[in-house]
């Protein structure tokens, strides 16, 4: 890569971390026009051109968006590369979707977000559809995935003990799984509600089994129920 | 059904979400609504100044951002809703077009796009000399204005229309 293209490249992450694009999409009230913000901002489409000609590595923007979902965060605001994180997620769906659950792990391990958390779950509720026999496949995914992965669900229901202010609950993944939340959760991290079902998803890759964990920082105050159902496609 | 093909996924803000207010319209619907995070003082500041520089008239209310347009309008700013929920809402509350001259303040003004409603905000004054409208509207998560009707991002002003529930016996 010469030094041009270096220079291409961090002005486009600069353009895309910016507050003209977090002003802009921001100021939106649906995640339609969310959706419709990312697409038609020039520095989006610039990024997508970029990666799909093979200018930017589809590496280099995860790698970004991994180093922005690292950040520590001021837990009374949202997080400050939530918008950031959205338009990578959004910019990978469209370039380079055999990234995408990579892309969407890496989104999920953002504390604090909100339309990137948003747009994860479309994409995994799209590609959950994907699998049950009256839907077409989720195309992006559909042409990485010859073989259906393994889908394992859980869940599990909290008590009525008091929960501390800093109490959360996270999912964590393990190597090589892929794990989403499905109801309940509304964010990656969020403080619980008592008597609550939580369940999520553990999704492999067809060569790896599945595990995954549940973590609260105050364990003892939940009451972990899995009921584990396989379902494979 | 599989779990993993639940529909309400997708839905923040619905009946599964710990985080939603009941809210319904006056046909009961349950209205799908979650607060949002607010935003930091910098992040507020800085969303203000952007859109002071292309909307003149733009006067500040608040930089909470824990609800948008249409939380503010149906949710009593406790809340956010989605703006795709808009035509239902004012439908199921018996809101009713009418012109702009047969407007007051307290009415609603809705922008839409080619797809759909994409802002909503309440009627604050009329000038009638000048004929101008001001709104009041939260713009996203970016804070609540004052505005001119006509003073909005140009992707919101493909339509533009007022709305009233307003009941007068003679």
């Amino acid at each position: 890569m010469d030094r041009t293209t270096d220079l291409q490249v961090s002005e486009i992450f600069s353009e895309i971390e910016s507050a003209a694009l977090d002003t802009a999409v921001s100021s939106e009230s649906s995640i339609r026009r969310v959706l419709n913000t990312l697409d038609s901002a020039e520095i989006v489409r610039r990024l997508v051109k970029a990666v799909r000609e093979g200018k930017i590595q589809t590496e280099t923007v995860l790698s970004r968006m991994a180093k922005l979902a690292d950040k520590t965060v001021d837990f009374r605001y949202r997080n400050p590369h939530d918008t950031a994180i959205a338009a990578y997620l959004y910019s990978l769906i469209v370039s380079s979707p055999q990234v995408l659950l990579v892309a969407c792990r890496i989104a999920l391990a953002a504390q604090n977000t909100s339309l990137s958390s948003k747009l994860v779950q479309i994409i995994t509720d799209e590609w959950a559809r994907s699998f049950s026999s009256n839907s077409q496949p989720f195309p992006s995914i559909a042409a990485n995935n010859q073989n259906p992965p393994t889908i394992v669900s859980s869940s599990f229901i909290t008590t009525d003990a008091t929960h501390p202010v800093n109490d959360y609950i996270r999912i964590a993944p393990i190597s090589g799984v892929h794990v989403f939340p499905f109801s309940g959760f509304t964010m990656a991290n969020q403080k619980p509600e008592s008597n609550t079902k939580y369940s999520f998803a553990i999704v492999t890759d067809p060569s790896f089994p599945a595990f995954g964990e549940v973590h609260s920082n105050n364990s003892s105050s939940f009451m972990v129920l899995p009921t584990p159902q396989v379902t494979k496609n | 059904m599989p779990p993993h093909t639940n529909r309400y996924v997708i839905g923040l803000g619905a009946s599964n979400d710990p985080k939603r207010l009941e809210l319904e319209t006056r046909k009961r619907w349950p209205i799908p609504n979650a607060p949002t995070l607010q935003r930091s003082p910098i992040e507020m500041k800085e969303a203000h100044r952007i859109h002071q520089q292309t909307h003149f008239s733009l006067k500040l209310r608040s930089m909470r951002s824990d609800y948008n347009c249409i939380g503010l309008v149906f949710g009593s700013r406790r809340t956010a809703l989605s703006i795709d929920d808009a035509l239902q809402i004012l439908d199921d509350d018996g809101y009713r077009p009418i012109s702009r001259e047969d407007s007051e303040r307290g009415d609603l003004v809705l922008y839409e796009d080619a797809k759909g409603p994409v802002h909503i905000g309440i009627i604050w004054d009329s000038d009638p000399i000048r004929k101008t409208l001001t709104v009041l509207s939260a713009w996203g998560s970016d804070g609540e204005y004052f505005h001119s009707l006509e003073d909005v991002r140009d992707d919101w002003k493909h339509e533009v229309s007022i709305w009233t529930e307003r009941l007068i016996y003679k």
